[in-house]
């Protein structure tokens, strides 16, 4: 019992706070991996190209200017997708975190909605909307909005009624209450359900532009892969990686500050 | 993240029946086939209730919806199964060792960064289309919850337990057993659940863009094929593989690991 005690106490974070702190020295595996990777190459391997010729098929890419579109697409997807979730998110999430009424009336909804398996939706979505931006963004939203709705609910239920009675002591309005009391209050929860949901964000997007093969970074991977320019895809998933780091980042990064700003002690 | 099942959703085990919510669902689907059927002219690729539960019952007595619903179950199950050994395994070697840790988690970090869906093209040079293909993918993109929950889990154990264990004189394969991973398991068991889930995503999205078997191919091909009856059965079967497979992993632990504080 002690030990499920000391493990409720304990920030969930605890285990992040860890990861933030992780040495770069920790690369060298990956680095050696990559240099013997390099030096074992042979054209013998069509499907293992050297790094090098990842980065060579990315700048041939680039200089046929192919690449700098689709890398815009791909970021415009992702960050209004990002900003509907949190807005849409941190609204629906207080709403239910207030409301017991509102809690019951969606709870179903919302279980059946957040174990959905992501990608499945979207055939579904292309018949209804069709190839068009808004279907991309209306099936990110549905897959990924979770993680942040789910965590706003909870703090918002919550939220510490001393905060609320401050309110009313100051005969704050009801939109001053939601915006000056309420949100500051969730907003750590929010930090925390963007860093789940924005890689998922970023998943989604590259998905729908596979599947659909309009534009963007998926289309032209896919694109690659059914041509077997095999360097071009490694090329062009390393890209995609290198966006998930930096998202990963930043967002871990706000997650830092945030914390620090809360409780300069810990 | 995941706490709040407990005390709002109720569609699991409920202990009081909720009517406002089950209301809600059903005004939802009513509205749906009453949608379907006064805008079915204009928008003909929106299938009414009634035409998908037909196009299920069609596609499950004469059609492949079984066996596509036994490969899909399978493989995510299985794949879930062999990540969850092979994150446990590394996560404990990772979390165990200050050295490990130090030398590797950088590296961890970096590769778990990469989307799988992008990896999903490099398996299909690989492995072509073939069940295979699906396998890796299944097991590479959900052993990483299990790793990373097993590395939080195992150092975030309070030093005070390690203590515990020395005064104990415990030797290292107790300590690991006895105190670490019991003290590690509520992440450890979220790291399952977020397994599990992913797993069951994967192997969706592998069939539908790789693997022509399963769910997410006969999703895939009655889109193409504009049968939305179809379509939305399937979704709606994915959907539910979905809701109950995490419906029964709760279920499971919550009977079984009663005591070890808000798990899932």
């Amino acid at each position: 019992m002690t030990v499920a005690e000391k493990q409720d106490r304990k920030p969930v974070l605890s285990d992040t706070q860890a990861r933030r702190a992780a040495p770069l020295r920790g690369l060298l595996p990956l680095v050696v991996a990559l240099i013997v990777w390099q030096m074992l190459a042979s054209k013998a391997y069509p499907y293992f190209p050297p790094p090098s010729d990842w980065i060579k098929a990315l700048s041939t890419l680039a200089a046929a200017g192919r690449l700098q579109p689709a890398l815009l697409t791909t970021l415009s997807s992702f960050f209004s997708a990002l900003f509907v979730c949190v807005t849409l998110g941190t609204a629906l999430g207080i709403l239910l975190g207030r409301s017991r009424s509102m809690d019951r009336l969606f709870g179903p909804l919302l279980e059946f909605g957040r174990t959905m398996p992501g990608g499945a939706v979207i055939p579904v979505a292309v018949l209804l909307m069709g190839y068009t931006q808004s279907m991309t963004l209306f099936v990110v939203t549905l897959t990924s909005i979770w993680p942040i709705l789910l965590n706003v609910r909870t703090a918002a239920m919550r939220v510490s009624p001393d905060r609320l009675d401050v309110a009313r002591v100051f005969h704050l309005r009801w939109w001053e209450t939601q915006t000056k009391v309420l949100l500051p209050s969730v907003f750590p929860s929010i930090q925390l359900g963007t860093q789940t949901a924005a890689p998922v964000i970023l998943i989604i997007v590259l998905l729908v532009e596979i599947l659909t093969q309009v534009s963007g970074i998926g289309r032209e991977i896919a694109l690659a892969q059914s041509t077997f320019r095999s360097a071009t895809v490694y090329g062009l998933v390393i890209l995609t990686g290198v966006l998930g780091l930096i998202v990963n980042w930043s967002l871990s990064f706000t997650g830092y500050l945030l914390r620090n700003f809360e409780n300069p002690a810990a | 993240m995941s706490r709040p099942e407990r005390k709002g959703g109720l569609a699991f085990l409920p202990t009081s029946i909720n009517w406002l919510g089950l209301a809600l669902v059903v005004g939802c689907v009513t509205l749906w086939e009453i949608a379907s059927r006064t805008l079915g002219s204009e928008f003909t690729t929106l299938a009414s209730l009634s035409e998908t539960v037909s196009a299920l019952i069609q596609l499950a007595v004469t059609g492949p919806l079984l066996e596509q619903l036994f490969h899909t179950l399978n493989v995510a199950l299985s794949g879930w199964i062999i990540a969850c050994v092979i994150g446990l395994a590394l996560g404990i070697a990772v979390g165990m060792s200050r050295t490990v840790w130090t030398y590797t988690m950088a590296s961890i970090d970096v590769l778990r960064s990469i989307p799988s869906i992008s990896l999903v093209s490099i398996a299909l040079m690989l492995f072509g289309f073939s069940p295979k293909m699906e396998m890796v993918i299944v097991v590479y993109v959900s052993q990483w919850p299990m790793l990373l929950a097993t590395i939080g889990g195992i150092r975030a154990t309070s030093p005070d337990l390690i203590d515990v264990s020395r005064t104990f004189h415990l030797s290292r394969p107790a300590l690991l057993f006895k105190i670490i991973v019991p003290s590690a398991l509520p992440n450890i068991l979220v790291g399952m659940r977020l397994s599990l889930s992913l797993a069951i995503a994967l192997a969706v999205v592998a069939e539908m863009v790789g693997n022509p078997a399963g769910l997410g191919f006969g999703l895939v091909f009655s889109q193409q094929a504009i049968q939305p009856a179809q379509a939305f059965a399937y979704l709606l079967v994915i959907g539910l593989v979905g809701w109950s497979l995490n419906a029964v992993f709760v279920a499971v632990v919550r009977h079984g690991f009663d005591g070890y504080g808000p798990i899932v």
